[in-house]
């Protein structure tokens, strides 16, 4: 359902988005010695979306792209060195932290690790109820009734509310962990690598869990993931990173269909193929991804890229709209409608 | 052929004994690597697929390990074979690489020292010999410098780079057969799609088997020529990769690669599941071991353990039904059995 709402806020541009990450940035100080100035990891630098209401967008890239960082800068797990982050028309970059604890209720997150994201001393009904307790919600008895509820929602029983985590296997702790974020009724969950640490068959389990969820409590997705299958399958929109910087965004449907950034393509190319007896074609991309601490001029891509040209070593890509819902950040597709 | 198999393995159970009595992990496992081969090995956490793959490099732990089966290798049975014997086999005619290469090399000395000490321990060659061996290897796995990269530390490199110099380690005494044991896994795709490449040139190149340890259906499409998937300690199909893509047999393997996201999956729809998860080693069920989860199960499935029959010419599974799954005419007694 929530999808068929997503198509409509597409095609209506005007909507209001849920939450809009405006150029966002996030450099981490290295220290080079006592007299020399710091040198900066340019994690995330400068990158807008926005994430409507309904809607599942996924964040693809691969390791030290800077996906990770994004998804922590925007729930202010660690705080952003530039940029603005609009949910409910408001900047929660600029409350502060006793403001914002009323928006984190609405803005959770689940993790990948499923073993250190849970408190190995606590009992399961504990884990839950202790968020519900920090953020006053309901007395004793509704929070524990509550928790029951999740634990259900989520596929465990009411029996398993006095375990402890090391009982449980690692899709199970994973549907704790949803549960946990659950407790609060949140809007927007951010899904960091989520079923990246699990075996096939558990994975599609949660997968299908989390698309239910998604219907039931209305909620919207920001899922991280570096696995291509598993983001095209779940996501409305999704977004690619490569080196801090977010380098094109379209429908799932588009970005697979007709990708556009020669990063994308290459990406796309290197999947491992589904069936043995097809020929495919491979995008070679020469050298590895350069350090985010000293990142190429012009755009970031341009020391891989096949097709680059004097102006992409120079000058950097703006993101243009090339088609209503595809955008690209590539000198290629420069004056292109 | 069949007589030149680089590594036949026969029957092979390995029990380990632990607090809570003896387990077995792997329980009557056979299969055969030929020369420019790679066979994949596939399955779950648990299944017993890195157990395999170190009872042939004899690393399990003797004092709580018992083998039975036999392990032919040149000619020789490894699991008879002395601690003096082995470590002459291991790393120069059969070599392994791992998924973690952080903790596989050693920080403290270069790259370059590591395939030197590899090539030294199991032949008098000299340094220099042994240098000029070293960069030959590294070249031929495509890193850009080799020079400067040998002089280099673990941690100076890439996750993808340390790869290349774990199989340039790996192949630098020319061994018979390669286990690479997950080895992509920690890899990005565009890394993942180049590494790959390099051990089938590879293989071909040193006219070795490959042992490749995976759960990944994909990569298994890309590179192996056999596959044995195994489930619970015991090989539930074994097929050519062609034959396994195009039909399937066993409803675990089938499962396998439904429940995977590919870009083809259709976002509508939900993926397939397999319900509950693996058994417990200490807990076998008596029958088929799939059975609780399979949604062609029967009374004869929970009763009798299935035996891995022919089915066509190159393709053997384990399963009562496959014949009647294939043709459509079981009926599936657990459908729409998917645990929420």
């Amino acid at each position: 359902m929530s999808r068929a709402a997503t198509g409509h806020d597409i095609s209506q541009s005007a909507a209001q988005p849920l939450l809009r990450a405006t150029d966002i940035r996030q450099h981490f100080p290295v220290r080079r010695g006592l007299f020399k100035p710091n040198a900066y990891v340019k994690a995330v630098n400068g990158v807008s979306f926005d994430l409507m209401e309904g809607e599942t967008f996924g964040l693809v890239g691969e390791s030290g792209c800077g996906k990770s960082t994004l998804g922590r800068t925007l729930l202010r797990l660690i705080e952003p060195t530039d940029g603005a982050c609009y949910y409910r028309d408001q900047n929660i970059f600029e409350t502060t932290q006793a403001e914002f604890g009323k928006f984190r209720r609405e803005l959770q997150m689940v993790f990948q690790d499923p073993y250190s994201s849970l408190n190995p001393k606590m009992r399961v009904g504990s884990i839950l109820e202790e968020v519900m307790s920090i953020h006053g919600i309901g007395n004793r008895r509704e929070r524990t009734d509550r928790v029951i509820e999740l634990l259900e929602t989520v596929g465990l029983s009411s029996e398993h509310y006095f375990r402890f985590p090391h009982e449980f296997s690692g899709g199970q702790r994973q549907r704790i962990n949803l549960a946990r974020a659950l407790s609060l009724t949140p809007k927007v969950v951010v899904c960091d690598e989520t079923v990246s640490a699990l075996d096939v068959s558990i994975q599609a389990q949660v997968l299908n869990l989390m698309k239910r969820i998604r219907e039931a409590f209305d909620l919207s997705y920001l899922f991280i993931s570096h696995d291509l299958g598993v983001v095209k399958y779940i996501s409305d929109r999704i977004g690619v990173m490569y080196l801090g910087n977010l380098v094109e965004v379209a429908t799932a449907e588009e970005l697979f269909a007709a990708p556009k950034h020669p990063y994308t393509e290459a990406l796309i190319s290197a999947l491992p193929k589904t069936n043995p007896k097809v020929e495919k074609q491979r995008i070679k991309l020469s050298g590895e991804v350069p350090s985010p601490l000293d990142p190429p001029s012009g755009c970031c891509f341009h020391t891989r890229c096949p097709h680059a040209t004097d102006i992409c070593r120079k000058v950097v890509p703006a993101s243009r709209t090339i088609s209503g819902t595809h955008k690209v950040a590539c000198h290629l597709y420069e004056g292109s409608e | 052929m069949s007589a030149s198999h680089v590594i036949d393995v026969r029957n092979l159970r390995t029990h380990f004994h632990t607090e809570k009595g003896r387990v077995t992990a792997v329980d009557d496992v056979s299969f055969h690597v030929d020369r420019n081969e790679i066979l994949g090995v596939v399955g779950e956490s648990g299944c017993g697929k890195s157990v395999t793959s170190e009872a042939i490099m004899q690393l399990l732990n003797p004092d709580i390990t018992d083998f039975e089966g036999e392990i032919v290798f040149g000619g020789e049975n490894l699991l008879t074979l002395g601690e003096d014997r082995l470590s002459r086999i291991r790393g120069k005619d059969i070599s392994m690489i791992f998924q973690d290469t952080t903790s596989s090399l050693n920080p403290l000395y270069t790259v370059g020292d590591q395939i030197i000490e590899a090539l030294q321990a199991h032949g008098r060659v000299s340094r220099k010999a042994a240098a000029e061996a070293a960069l030959k290897v590294v070249s031929a796995t495509g890193i850009p410098s080799p020079e400067k990269r040998l002089k280099e530390y673990p941690h100076e490199l890439s996750g993808g780079m340390r790869q290349r110099i774990m199989i340039a380690m790996a192949l630098v005494c020319e061994p018979r057969l390669l286990i690479a044991d997950e080895p992509t896994t920690a890899l990005d795709v565009t890394t993942q799609a180049q590494i790959l490449d390099l051990i089938t040139q590879m293989k071909r190149d040193f006219d070795m088997g490959v042992i490749f340890i995976t759960h990944d259906m994909g990569v298994v499409a890309e590179i192996c020529d056999r596959v044995a998937v195994m489930y619970l300690g015991q090989v539930i199909e074994d097929s050519t990769v062609e034959s396994l893509f195009e039909a399937p047999l066993h409803p675990y393997t089938k499962g396998l690669m439904q429940a995977m996201p590919t870009i083809e999956s259709d976002p509508q729809a939900d993926l397939y599941t397999i319900k509950g998860k693996v058994p417990s080693l200490s807990d076998v069920p008596k029958g088929c071991r799939f059975a609780a989860r399979c949604p062609f199960s029967t009374e004869k499935c929970v009763a009798q353990p299935p035996t891995l029959d022919v089915a066509t010419k190159g393709h053997k599974v384990r399963c009562w039904h496959w014949q009647a799954i294939a043709d459509g005419s079981a009926c599936k007694v657990n459908a729409g059995a998917e645990v929420g």
